[in-house]
């Protein structure tokens, strides 16, 4: 027996016989026939060797085909011909394939290879509590009543309120910029 | 504040850590966009809506807002051509930061480094596709009934 199945059964000997009776009979109702066990095993596995493998991958990533090639090998003379393949790859919409390419290519090699390398890493995240007051529901609302009488205009929103309507964004920004009010402006180009 | 719940055997986890309300099925000047998002966009001080769109494979932005954060991005390296709904163009990859914003009260904003083809050919709305972008999150969207029940919930994928 393991040592959180021994904890589990401790746990219930601890109990009046009653609940005893009552936790060993919802265990055996709930209890798992040999085929789901087995079929959750293999999931385990199979999700535990996929972790092991991209682990292994991230730290050492396993050259693809075309670089082990003596043609291909990765240095600054070859940079040029590898940086056309890997646009080639992510125009022909192969950008799994670009991603495997640039990380078995270690840095420093070309500058345009390192750029490749920056650009195709997955997206990194982060979350923060807003800080600007904001309310895009009203902001909605205004569009959804009003947008027709602005017609091409870019308008600029703060929480429902009509801040003013422009000709481009860029003079939306600027006069904007000027007032010091730009913190939680929606600018939205109403529909011609 | 609404979150979205995952529930397991072990217990319920938070799946989304922000909404916002969207707007559906709109036009951003001359573009019909289904589902327009709430977003921002490097250090540009101005919210903007944005075209979500999982079947884009790359997040695109076009000249209006480029001419604003084309400090903040690094110098073109190599041209590559995609081909969108409006033809085929011209533009570059660039690491792009694009923050996803929640009104105060529901949640938490979530910022990603994505990947984004930044193009001044491309006179569409912001797009935020897949590769580089929603392939590192989670969302939902409830279209709600009425007009202002639409909420668009998302996380980031842990």
């Amino acid at each position: 027996m393991n040592e959180l199945l021994e904890k589990a059964i401790d746990k219930i000997r601890a109990l009046p016989d009653a609940e005893q009776n009552a936790v060993a009979a919802l265990m055996l109702e709930e209890f798992p026939d040999e085929e789901q066990r087995d079929r959750a095993f293999a999931r385990s596995q199979t999700r535990l060797a996929w972790m092991r493998e991209k682990a292994r991958l991230a730290n050492r990533p396993e050259p693809p085909e075309i670089l082990k090639h003596a043609d291909w090998e990765v240095t600054p003379e070859n940079a040029e011909r590898i940086c056309e393949h890997i646009k080639d790859l992510i125009e022909s919409s192969r950008v799994l394939e670009a991603r495997r390419v640039v990380a078995a290519i270690r840095p420093g090699i070309s500058a345009e290879l390192d750029y490749w390398k920056k650009v195709l890493a997955e997206p990194v995240g982060r979350v923060r509590k807003p800080t600007t007051d904001r309310d895009t529901g009203k902001d909605i609302l205004w569009i959804e009543e009003n947008a027709d009488r602005y017609k091409g205009k870019w308008v600029a929103l703060k929480s429902g309120e009509l801040l003013g309507s422009y000709e481009s964004l860029k003079d939306l920004h600027h006069t904007l910029k000027k007032s010091g009010r730009l913190a939680g402006i929606l600018a939205f180009q109403v529909g011609d | 504040m609404g979150h979205l719940f995952r529930q397991t055997d072990k217990g319920s986890t938070v799946w989304s850590t922000g909404n916002a309300p969207f707007r559906a099925i709109t036009k951003i000047g001359s573009w019909p966009v289904t589902v327009a998002v709430r977003c921002r966009i490097e250090h540009f001080e101005l919210d903007y809506f944005a075209l979500l769109d999982t079947g884009a494979e790359w997040s695109v932005i076009g000249e209006d807002v480029l001419t604003h954060i084309k400090d903040q991005l690094g110098p073109p390296i190599r041209s590559l051509t995609i081909s969108t709904r409006l033809g085929t163009i011209f533009g570059e990859l660039h690491r792009v930061s694009i923050t996803l914003l929640t009104d105060p009260g529901q949640g938490n904003e979530l910022t990603l480094e994505s990947t984004t083809f930044v193009s001044e050919e491309w006179d569409g709305p912001v797009v935020l596709g897949y590769r580089g972008f929603l392939e590192r999150m989670r969302f939902a969207i409830d279209p709600g009934v009425i007009p202002g029940e639409q909420i668009f919930y998302f996380g980031l994928a842990e």
